[in-house]
């Protein structure tokens, strides 16, 4: 027989040989085994090492309380995870999982030097010695730290899987496939319930797959539920968060216990929302705290009971038992039914239910009552164990090769708690169970404490004549936190277990405390000569257990990570070579490079076409509102800053919001087309804020309006034509509309067609150029764009991007919103004093203008600043001072909100907001940078055309 | 003048078949966002008659909200409306519609769309969110739901559904 596989038990398949490795070093098992099953089959004891202290380390448990064996599977090319617990993995061929934390073995690992120093190493040890000098901290310190003690690397490469997700709704979800959820489930199936049933296992059965007496309950029940349409049954799935209104996190793993993943996502996002939920996620047996705990094969006694009956695996030829609870008993009994040699049970308690005791005798096996384990012999696994009376200390060694622990249970609350359940101290338990529940929701089975396993007590450790402060009793094995470490937190000067925990690091990482919280909590109420609920509870958090980033990214994932926005004319733009740039969720064209050129080439050659000929811009980002009703203009006058009710049908006009404080918010041109109607412009980024801004004015102040708001962004593709050709351009194209100057002044707007599609034309310029803005219906924006070009051939027509649309606005002064203002710009602020109704009686943001400190002297107002050098191109952000030569820190007048190379100018522009700004014309002031100090004068703007000759073309 | 410019498209015009489910770019159609304070001024405006409850769509119009349908329709409203107390804005090109049909379009919906479908039976409409985008969600069948989603996020909204379509077979 090789190793510890017992025939005829265990629900393994041994038609369907699996080989795997570990460490490189290959093994076999079944199918139906999981690593944890398999290795321990073939007799592997040693799964890991400890975070701190690098102790070799074995199976703690079976099921996804397993603090220890924590594994890195690597599929290659990128399909790597750390951090899974051997327990957990199903076996399949070609499996290459490797142990963590450890070099250069397993077996050897020098970081177990940490182990013999442990007594200068306790709990917040780094805090203490590590903090001089400080500089050392974030270089030596810390990385070093992070190398000694650590869980699994991080993956390498990008993740190359897919992940799924969905919503689901059902009447009542259970969580929990064990006897418990599956009897729930069975009720529920006589009803037209929607149902769901998921269990984090590959088969549903929970503890009853480790009690061959209830298989063919399981079997006879599971079949009912298959034939049962409104019971869905999702495997492998977790649900790992409980949030508002009973909507749980789950996810269900497709791939990672298939040998060939194919092309299926890999993980599946569940968001469910559920009528009511049934939490029937178990208990989980509690180790206890005595030296030598953590040695390989002392483990929990129902892992022992799991592992034999589920997976047909001894975990020993020859175990023994600590007990502080009747179960381990049961355990004991049931293993020795099955043939295990059975060498001790040692039970820490004064007496035991005698009909146990009888049972044992009968059995065979040596009963230590009213003893405890005080030591255990053995480095990398169990060779025996030292026995010690209770009182008076006799004692003795006993051989095993496994120690099983049964502290009693824990069950198993985190989502109960997630959902805001309250949790009850049970005396009689020695745990916390469910009280009053928050959301529609109830515990069954053991996660209510509703179990038959017998009684037990609850010991914060096992009496020991040893000197507690020189030996490791473990209470949390993932994080190395020993007896002496919460002792040492509570003299500390720590009560709150939430301190503790954080001092001494107990519950944290990838298990959470499932195995240790309880202990240490009682250790603490110990040492604090307290009670378990006046010391508290740790605060239970999501995820249950650890799930991938991917599964909770779900969807969002590469391309689709977020929506990119594209203009019906993107596609084109993307074919001729444009460069991008993010522009909130759009992707808009930053410049048209030819071949051979550069920024700054590219976007002086598109400058220089649009102030020369004619250059073709896509502004279809532009956010547009329809407001129509007999209220609108009365509407769009209490909103902006200026005059709107007198702006008649046909004509434009800038307008300037600001929000209550005062602040400029967004700006665009609007224009009237109809008494009733307004088609209006926002920044590109500021198209659903403003829309927003305007619903809540509308719903919440002024109701009474009748007055509608319709987002038309999308409805119309919007193509600039700006430059002195532009009205060549379009003359061909347009149908009814008069484009001469005197017909359709600078400011209008008109209704018309445009190559045989309806259009609104504006007559707008945001380059200081005669301009037109072509709104056409969206379908037809990318033709309506190539005729425009074709027409443009022959006056040297010009795509060009935001970069040059950038530079050509601010030669002429024009602010961009949230470059040029940062929330704190008033209208006056950025020289836009004119655009403010000093007759009106109201609008948004007045009453704030009114405030004494929004018209101080010496704000910062937005002024043009030209460099001594015109061939310096100024760094926007650059803070601004007067004297460069004051000390560090310096008083800073303000900063540099744009900065370009003008092709017009030929030199460098710039607009700053600087305190006092505008009192300091023709002063110089200075913008110093890590390598010079820049000397710069301050000027009005516009830099071009100050006069707007150029309008008209 | 040369001919009307032709159309263009922001996801393919081929359909996607996957087992169980297709999804397609339906004909273009004229909407129209109608605002009005009762039923009876949109009904009026329109010489027909709208749904009253809100989530209803019948006969392509959907009231949405308390003042707001959306009209669906293969004709287009005349321009003028006789100064009656509402909101007609042409919002034809504003999205796109694509179809989701077969017995597992349900599936696809819910992969991004948060909304109970055994509720949302067929006749139904409503504004929604499909992932990081919203929709209008409409079920025209128990096996055809048409979203109308706005042009720039409906290649987003084409790539997932696809990618749904074709991961549910799994």
């Amino acid at each position: 027989m090789s190793g510890y596989r017992i025939a005829g038990l265990g629900r393994i398949d041994r038609t369907r040989p699996v080989t795997f490795t570990f460490d490189g070093k290959r093994y076999a098992g079944f199918a139906g085994d999981t690593l944890a099953s398999a290795l321990l089959a073939s007799g592997v004891m040693l799964f890991g090492r400890s975070f701190k202290y690098h102790r070799p380390r074995g199976l703690l448990a079976a099921g996804a309380e397993e603090p220890n064996a924590l594994v890195t599977v690597d599929r290659g090319g990128g399909r790597f995870t750390p951090n899974l617990r051997a327990t957990g993995v199903e076996i399949y061929d070609g499996l290459a999982a490797t142990s963590q934390n450890r070099w250069p073995s397993l077996k050897t690992d020098v970081g177990a030097i940490s182990d013999r120093l442990g007594m200068f190493l306790p709990a917040g040890f780094y805090n203490k010695t590590f903090m001089w000098p400080r500089s050392f901290w974030e270089k030596l310190y810390e990385p070093a730290l992070r190398r000694m003690a650590g869980l699994g690397e991080t993956p390498p490469e990008p993740d190359p899987d897919r992940y799924a997700a969905t919503y689901a709704h059902c009447d009542l979800l259970i969580v929990g496939g064990g006897p418990a959820g599956i009897e729930a489930a069975l009720e529920a199936s006589a009803t037209d319930k929607r149902v769901i049933l998921l269990d984090e296992q590959e088969e549903m059965g929970g503890g009853a797959l480790g009690d061959p007496s209830l298989w063919p309950w399981l079997e006879a029940s599971l079949d009912r539920l298959a034939g049962t349409p409104n019971v869905a049954l999702l495997h492998r799935t977790t649900a790992f968060g409980y949030y508002h209104d009973n909507f749980v996190g789950a996810v269900e793993r497709l791939t990672d216990h298939l040998a060939e993943p194919g092309d299926c996502p890999r993980e599946k996002l569940w968001r469910i929302r559920a009528g009511e939920v049934v939490l029937a996620q178990g208990a989980i047996e509690r180790p206890l705290v005595f030296e030598g705990n953590d040695v390989p094969g002392v483990m929990l006694a129902s892992a022992a009971g799991t592992f034999l009956f589920r997976y047909g695996v001894a975990v020993g030829r020859n175990v023994a038992v600590m007990a502080a609870h009747d179960s381990g008993w049961r355990d004991a009994f049931a293993l020795a039914g099955a043939g295990i040699g059975v060498a001790a049970i040692v039970d820490c308690r004064d007496a035991v239910d005698p009909t146990l005791v009888l049972r044992a005798e009968a059995l065979g096996i040596t009963a230590y009552v009213g003893q405890s384990v005080i030591g255990v012999l053995g480095r990398q696994r169990v060779r025996g164990i030292e026995v010690c009376a209770n009182r008076d200390h006799p004692g003795g060694r006993v051989s095993c090769d496994a120690l099983l622990m049964a502290g009693g249970w824990t069950p198993s609350v985190q989502l109960w708690s997630q959902s805001k359940g309250t949790l009850t101290w049970s005396v009689e338990l020695g745990a916390y169970v469910p009280g009053v529940s928050h959301e529609r929701t109830q515990c069954v089975g053991g996660c209510s404490g509703d179990w038959h396993f017998g009684d037990g007590v609850s010991m914060e450790a096992m009496p020991t004549p040893r000197d507690p402060a020189r030996i490791k009793a473990f209470v949390d094995f993932q994080n190395d936190v020993t007896a002496k470490d919460i002792a040492l937190a509570v003299r500390e000067g720590f009560r709150s277990i939430e301190h503790i925990k954080r001092y001494t690091t107990n519950g944290m990482a990838t298990d959470q405390g499932k195995t240790s919280n309880i202990n240490a909590l009682m250790l603490a109420a110990s040492a604090l000569e307290s009670t378990a609920p006046s010391v508290g509870l740790t605060t239970f958090r999501p995820p249950y257990t650890p799930q991938s980033f991917g599964a909770l990214a779900g969807h969002a994932q590469d391309s689709l990570f977020q929506p990119t926005r594209r203009t019906a004319i993107d596609d084109w733009a993307d074919a001729r070579g444009a460069v991008f740039e993010p522009v909130g969720h759009w992707r808009r064209a930053r410049y048209f490079p030819r071949p051979g050129e550069d920024m700054a080439a590219a976007v002086a050659r598109e400058c220089h076409a649009v102030r020369s000929a004619v250059g073709v811009f896509d502004a279809s980002t532009l956010g547009k509102i329809e407001v129509v009703g007999k209220d609108a203009a009365e509407f769009l006058n209490r909103m902006y800053t200026n005059p709107w009710k007198a702006l008649a049908p046909g004509r434009c006009r800038y307008g300037l919001l600001l929000r209550e404080d005062g602040f400029i918010t967004d700006d665009g041109v609007s224009a009237r087309l109809a008494p009733d109607r307004f088609h209006l412009t926002t920044t590109t980024g500021g198209a659903a804020r403003v829309l927003h801004m305007m619903e809540d004015y509308l719903q919440t102040e002024w109701p009474d309006l009748e007055v509608w708001l319709t987002s038309v962004t999308e409805q119309w593709s919007t193509i600039a034509l700006q430059g002195p050709r532009a009205r060549n351009v379009i003359a061909p194209l347009v149908g009814g509309i008069d484009l001469a100057s005197t017909a359709f002044p600078h400011m209008a707007v008109r209704e018309g067609t445009i190559c045989g599609v309806p259009t609104r034309l504006f007559r707008v310029s945001f380059t200081g150029e005669l301009g037109f803005e072509v709104n056409v219906p969206s379908a037809y924006g990318r033709a309506v764009w190539e005729r425009i070009l074709a027409e443009g051939q022959c006056f040297g027509i010009t795509p060009y991007g935001t970069e040059a649309m950038h530079v050509l606005r601010a030669e002429k002064g024009y602010i961009v919103i949230g470059q040029d203002t940062d929330g704190t710009v008033t209208p006056d602020d950025a020289g836009l004093g004119w655009a403010v109704g000093a007759k009106k009686t109201d609008f948004v943001g007045k009453r704030s203008l009114a405030r004494p400190d929004l018209s101080a002297p010496g704000r910062k107002q937005l002024v043009g600043l030209l460099t001594d050098d015109p061939l310096i191109v100024l760094e926007e952000g650059a803070q601004i001072v007067a004297d460069p030569r004051q000390p560090v820190p310096m008083t800073m007048l303000g900063h540099v909100t744009s900065a370009y190379w003008s092709a017009s100018l030929q030199r460098s522009i710039a607009l700053a907001l600087v305190a006092g700004g505008r009192d300091r014309m023709g002063h110089t002031l200075h913008v110093p940078m890590p390598d010079r100090t820049i000397a710069a004068t301050v000027c009005a703007t516009p830099f071009f055309d100050p006069t707007g000759s150029r309008l008209d073309g | 003048m040369d001919k009307v410019p032709a159309r263009y498209e922001p996801v393919p015009l081929a359909p996607v078949q996957a087992p169980g489910v297709s999804l397609r770019l339906a004909s273009p159609q004229w909407r129209y966002s109608l605002r009005a304070r009762s039923t009876s001024t949109i009904a009026a405006l329109l010489g027909r008659p709208v749904p009253d409850p809100i989530g209803r769509c019948t006969d392509g119009i959907a009231r949405l909200g308390p003042d707001e349908w959306y009209a669906r329709l293969s004709t287009p409203l005349p321009p003028e409306h006789g100064g009656a107390s509402a909101s007609v804005v042409d919002i034809s090109e504003r999205a796109v519609s694509i179809v989701v049909e077969g017995p597992r379009a349900r599936q696809v919906i819910a992969a991004g769309c948060p909304l109970d479908l055994e509720y949302f039976q067929p006749g139904r409409a409503t504004r929604t969110v499909f992932e990081q985008t919203e929709i209008i969600l409409m079920r025209e069948a128990d096996e055809r739901f048409v979203v109308d989603i706005w042009r720039s996020f409906a290649s987003y909204f084409w790539a997932l559904s696809e990618q749904a379509a074709r991961d549910g077979q799994a």
